[in-house]
């Protein structure tokens, strides 16, 4: 249910397409950066003390300018983040690099059911906070589970014709029961762990390698229980390509949510999802949790969430579905922490493997 | 007797076109010998010795012959000589073309061969009398509505009414009437009056039918003469002429290219007029309110063009006897199916396909008309190459069918009824359907010459869903509206210079907002149902038309509509000092079936005035109040077909919608050309706006998340037309703004601050150009220019990082705007024969849309590329390149 308004959507491109009418879709240079940038603020603090999940990222807005083709956003350096409950607790989070502040083991006192704020100090003295979350427990993951299937996507390709894209990779699914009383929603994402080898010959230099390649989500994935309120649902959480033929280990994190948090979530998937047809609501601004003390006026983009989490790992065995469509999948040669292929290389076997 | 001497007549007229003169032929002589030879053999050896052509009918001549013999005799003598025993006079048109005419008519026919003017009248002293009847088609005996009726020498004029009546009281005198409407060819004949008469006309097709272009408008002068203020009409002769899409002749396509009605775009359903939402237009088909005008999403209307007779747009001035929607009415009209002769016509196009048969039940008295249409679009979709589109499939129907019954000279019955089916399957997976049911009775009386009533039933029922077939999210969602209409109608006309409208009406609506079923055992879906909306709907309303004098009218009227939003049903409360909200839901009251939950009721009234300012000009001033208790809910740029619609209730408040306005009506040249300027201001109130990112769709809070605004438009409307020439057509020319604003008590309740925004449909520019060129007898050629400002939109401003994926920040609401629009678009109609007697007619239409290949945006919209994290910015064009199409036309008389 979830999708339909991104079905009709995608059922009304086609049908320009049917009618041969060559609807078209093209790139075009927008720049509307107004010069005036926003703190955005990104991040969660967990009810577990696993410092890579508790921690912040603050940065500035970049003008939208599909020109320059500009990706980094500017990190925001030097301010103060604490982290209030409303018991009088209060935690530093401490400044790490590129604008990440994360709150460490020795100061976690994070718990379920009580109401957390963040609270930023720029260093030219503006002051921000978030409205309070509760920390809502979650619920857990009743199983996680895959497809291999074949993915169609209408693409336009460098000659400027619509054509359609095949690729292969395998879908995974968290199932969920959801409890029988109504306002549970629900957060997902994703870790990816896989093996790969390479081609050293006779040279005593490691050639099995593991990579984590973090998030593997493309979209912000959210649901609530209003139309599966105590059923058994299951959600498409993201997939793992098929490219080589190894193991691959795919963690599930499922998060709980606040209703506000939901919000935010749904409409930023809504977001990424647009295609622009006549039956997407018109864009809007997404309103976070996170506003200026010193400014009421000025915009403070991105949320801050607290939630609990559970999760789940399930190792796809990639090399049963091999051989995958393409280029046949030959060894790289060399060291395989030294091939420069993949994020977080290591040569300990990660659990599962 | 009478009607064959007006066929000659007419078919004269229509060589003559007006002006009917006789010439005596000096150069031709006979000399020749005639023994008992048959008149109509005489004839035809005069046609073709003398290269003359002679009309008549042949009964006239039957088993008359004659002996005479002339030595050098002028033609006209020998005419008269021979016709003499036949009792037929006689009439030149030209030197070559002679019309025959019984001297028994002639006393009605009196033709004044020397002077080219109409004897002036004879007025009798102080004494008056009443000439009335009814117009009918000739071909197919239905009433012709909108008729022009002239006295001449009296000035008077009158449009005959729904049922073809009019009626003219003048003293006593006589006169020349003159009968003309739209695609018939006019009737002109002398009438003594010297007590109240009765006269039935009959009018007949002009016989290159599908030839004649009349633009709109009932009589010549309708637009200067009548106190409609943005009115428009569309015969559907016209609206064929226009360049089609995909070769689909639309009734609403043509709306559009009307001064202030635009679109969001190509494929929107519906049209906004004057600044109005799509729900805000009161759609009728024979009196029955649609409430999906489209098919194929928004790409085709639903009007069967074969079965369409014709259209009125009242965007401004609406009549006291409409209302429930505070935009606009677009009335469409069935035409009756012919009473004289049984007709198969079709046509056959690249997408669908139409059939219709029409013919008498009892000769001249009752008649029927069956029409269908079907398209295939299943056939294009299979030749596609994607497998997604492939295992897709769509169809959609609609039937029409209509009896008329003349019970009585004084009673008529008409019943008519409506079957539209649409549904879209996406892939093998997802399936879209909805459909229209309707029915409606009328019961026409005539009191007097002075008394008319009209009674109209409708019954309908949209159905609207979705359905998925993938287990686990296996669903159907299904919603519907169904309405029951009452009205009554009386007219009364005491005398040429009061009209009075006195009637009532009652709905009844039944909404089902929304009931969602999971489809199978293992489906995670719950089944979901909306609670159905009841309400109930009634008005009563009083117009009059008052003639001051020839220069100034004035017609006013007042509506008093009630509307009672009844249980059973739950009703939250919620806590009124902050933002509404599922969390903010203090109490439930429960009313039973029938209990009131809540009464508005408005008096809304409706005035003009018009003042002539000389023969081809006047002003008119008009003000307009409408309320409406119904309304669509969608948050889309355009509403699909499937979106829901929800009756008035505590929270959800009757939109009102007051507008004022100006207009100049002048016609130049013999009425062949009208221009007309038109202002107006509007304001709008209680328009359904939404919170940013409101679900619509099974919301038992959905009034929390909805948020009353206010409207206001405004615009100058220039339109240039011409009739009745080689070339035909418009250039329009509008400038309005549309403007909303939602103003709540907190942020929450307020868009871009509370102040005004530019609605979706705001294109302050929109310049338009139809027109039609008359090639030959057989080939016309037309086409339409469309230019207009490019519709507001929301542009994103800035990018954000949002947990590793790109978040865009977007501007306040539709603070900027796409390209601009414009468009040409190009027909060729070709026709296979202009006889009027001819029993097979065919046409082929060729036409190219958007000939140049402009692609329009539709929107802008953005996307992450390169992996999610650079911003890409696209521009979509709904069409892209130019549309050609073909279709074939046919018309089978028996």
């Amino acid at each position: 249910m979830q999708g339909r308004t991104r079905h009709k959507s995608w059922l009304w491109a086609l049908l320009l397409t049917f009618l041969s009418l060559q609807a078209c879709v093209e790139p075009f240079e927008l720049k509307t950066g107004t010069g005036k940038r926003s703190l955005v603020v990104s991040g969660m603090v967990t009810d577990q003390n696993q410092p890579e999940l508790n921690k912040v990222t603050l940065s500035w807005t970049e003008p939208f300018d599909g020109e320059t083709k500009k990706v980094l956003n500017e990190p925001v350096l030097g301010a103060k983040v604490t982290l209030q409950d409303n018991r009088g607790n209060s935690m530093q989070l401490t400044e790490g690099a590129r604008g990440v502040y994360t709150l460490w083991e020795d100061n976690f006192r994070v718990e379920q059911g009580r109401v957390y704020s963040l609270s930023i100090r720029l260093p030219d003295g503006r002051e921000y906070a978030s409205r309070p979350e509760l920390l809502r427990p979650a619920v857990p993951i009743q199983g996680i589970g895959y497809e291999f299937k074949e993915f169609i996507n209408i693409v336009r390709n460098s000659a400027g014709v619509l054509i359609e894209r095949r690729s292969m990779g395998f879908e995974v699914k968290a199932q969920v029961q959801d409890p029988t009383e109504r306002g549970n929603y629900y957060r997902w994402d994703t870790e990816g762990v896989f093996e790969y080898f390479s081609n050293v010959g006779d040279q005593p230099i490691p050639s099995q390698c593991w990579a984590n390649v973090g998030s593997v989500n493309t979209k912000a994935v959210a649901a609530d229980d209003r139309l599966v309120n105590g059923r058994l649902f299951e959600q498409p959480v993201a997939v793992v390509p098929a490219d080589i033929p190894t193991k691959y280990r795919i963690k599930i994190r499922q998060y709980s949510l606040t209703a506000e948090a939901y919000e935010f979530w749904r409409l930023l998937n809504q977001q990424q999802s647009s295609v622009g047809s006549i039956f997407d609501p018109p864009p809007a601004r997404i309103n976070g949790n996170v506003f200026s003390i010193t400014n009421p006026e000025e915009q403070v983009v991105g949320y801050f969430n607290v939630s609990s989490f559970t999760e789940q790992f399930l190792m796809i065995n990639r090399s049963t579905y091999a051989p995958f469509p393409g280029l046949p999948y030959e060894l790289p040669i060399g060291d395989c922490r030294y091939l420069g292929l993949y994020p977080n290389v290591t040569v300990e076997r990660p659990i599962g493997f | 007797m009478r009607r064959f001497y007006r066929i000659v007549l007419l078919s004269a007229l229509v060589l003559l076109a007006g002006n009917l003169w006789a010439q005596s032929s000096d150069q031709l002589y006979l000399t020749v010998n005639y023994q008992n030879k048959p008149l109509q053999e005489v004839l035809h050896e005069l046609e073709k010795q003398h290269g003359l052509r002679i009309f008549y009918q042949p009964e006239w001549v039957e088993q008359v012959r004659v002996t005479q013999t002339f030595e050098r005799e002028p033609l006209p003598n020998a005419l008269r000589q021979l016709l003499e025993k036949a009792q037929l006079s006689f009439v030149f048109y030209d030197s070559q073309t002679v019309l025959l005419v019984p001297l028994s008519a002639a006393g009605l026919f009196q033709i004044d061969t020397a002077s080219t003017g109409a004897v002036a009248g004879i007025a009798g002293i102080g004494r008056t009398v009443t000439l009335s009847g009814n117009v009918r088609n000739a071909k197919t005996g239905e009433p012709f509505i909108g008729a022009t009726v002239l006295l001449e020498e009296a000035q008077k004029g009158i449009v005959a009414d729904e049922r073809g009546f009019y009626t003219l009281t003048v003293p006593t005198g006589d006169y020349t009437l003159r009968i003309r409407a739209v695609g018939m060819t006019e009737d002109k004949r002398r009438v003594r009056l010297q007590q109240s008469k009765t006269m039935n006309v009959e009018l007949f097709e002009v016989s290159n039918q599908l030839r004649e272009v009349q633009v709109s408008a009932k009589a010549p002068d309708h637009n200067v003469e009548s106190l409609e203020m943005g009115v428009a009409r569309l015969s559907i002769q016209e609206v064929k002429k226009m360049p089609m899409f995909m070769g689909e002749v639309d009734v609403v396509r043509s709306v559009i290219a009307l001064p202030g009605v635009t679109t969001v775009g190509e494929g929107a359903s519906g049209f906004n007029v004057r600044g109005g939402s799509i729900d805000q237009n009161l759609v009728l088909q024979d009196q029955a309110p649609l409430f999906s005008s489209s098919h194929l999403f928004g790409f085709f209307s639903v009007f069967n063009p074969n079965m369409v007779k014709d259209v009125t747009l009242f965007r401004g001035g609406i009549p006291a006897r409409y209302g429930g929607r505070i935009s606009s009415v677009l009335d469409v009209e069935l035409k009756e199916g012919n009473k004289k002769v049984p007709i198969l016509s079709g046509g056959i196009g690249l997408l669908s396909s139409r059939l219709m048969v029409e013919g008498p039940l009892v000769k001249d008295k009752a008649s029927f008309v069956i029409g269908g249409r079907g398209a295939y679009p299943g056939l294009v979709l299979r030749y596609m190459p994607d497998k997604s589109i492939r295992d897709s499939d769509g169809y959609f129907y609609d039937f029409n069918a209509k009896v008329g019954y003349m019970l009585s000279d004084k009673d008529q019955f008409v019943a008519s009824g409506y079957l539209s089916r649409d549904g879209f399957r996406f892939g093998a997976d997802t399936t879209y359907t909805w459909g229209t049911a309707t029915g409606t009775v009328q019961w026409n009386h005539t009191f007097s010459d002075k008394l008319f009533s009209t009674v109209t039933g409708v019954v309908g029922d949209y159905d609207y869903g979705v359905r998925a077939e993938t287990v686990p999210s296996d669903f159907s969602l299904d919603s519907d509206i169904r309405y029951k209409l009452l009205q009554a109608h009386f007219s009364y006309e005491p005398s040429v210079q009061h009209k009075i409208g006195l009637g009532a009406s009652s709905s009844w609506y039944n909404f089902n907002p929304g009931v969602l079923s999971p489809s199978s055992e293992q489906s995670s879906l719950l089944a979901i149902s909306m609670p159905r909306e009841r309400s109930l709907e009634s008005a009563l309303y009083l117009d009059h038309e008052y003639a001051f004098s020839p220069r100034v009218s004035v017609a006013y009227g007042l509506r008093y509509s009630a509307y009672f939003n009844l249980g059973p049903g739950d009703v939250y409360v919620y806590n009124p000092e902050v933002p509404r909200r599922e969390s903010t839901i203090i109490d439930t009251l429960n009313y039973a079936n029938g209990g009131l939950i809540q009464q508005y009721n408005y008096l809304e009234p409706r005035a003009s005035v018009r003042v002539s300012l000389g023969k081809n000009s006047s002003v008119k001033l008009g003000y307009n109040r409408m309320a409406q208790y119904i309304h669509l809910i969608s948050n889309t740029t355009a509403a699909s077909p499937v979106d829901i619609w929800k009756t008035s209730n505590p929270y959800l408040k009757p939109q009102i919608g007051d507008q004022i306005a100006l207009g100049f009506f002048r016609n130049i040249q013999d009425n062949s050309i009208e221009f007309s300027a038109e202002a107006y201001y509007k304001k709008l109130h209680n328009l359904v706006e939404y919170k940013d990112g409101a679900q619509l769709l099974l919301n038992s809070t959905l009034d929390a998340d909805l948020l009353p605004g206010d409207g206001k438009a405004y615009g100058l409307e220039l339109m240039m037309r011409r009739r009745g020439k080689k070339l035909t057509g418009w250039a329009s020319y509008t400038y309005s703004r549309s403007l909303r604003r939602v103003d709540g008590p907190t942020p929450e309740e307020k868009i871009n601050n509370g102040n005004y925004f530019p609605s979706n449909f705001d294109k302050p520019h929109d310049l338009t150009l139809v027109l039609n060129q008359q090639l030959s007898r057989l080939v016309s050629f037309s086409a339409n220019f469309t230019y207009s400002t490019g519709r507001p939109i929301t542009y994103p401003e800035s990018v954000a990082i949002i947990d590793g994926l790109l978040m865009v920040n977007y501007s306040e609401r539709n603070q900027h705007r796409i390209p601009d629009y414009h468009r040409l678009d190009l027909a060729l109609v070709i026709d296979g024969t202009n006889k009027r007697n001819a029993n097979w007619v065919s046409s082929w239409a060729f036409s190219i849309y958007n000939a140049y290949g402009r692609q329009n945006p539709y929107s802008v919209f953005f996307k992450a590329s390169y992996g999610g994290t650079v911003p890409q910015a696209y521009r979509l064009s709904v069409i892209g390149s130019a549309v050609p199409a073909i279709t074939y036309n046919f018309k089978i008389t028996k």
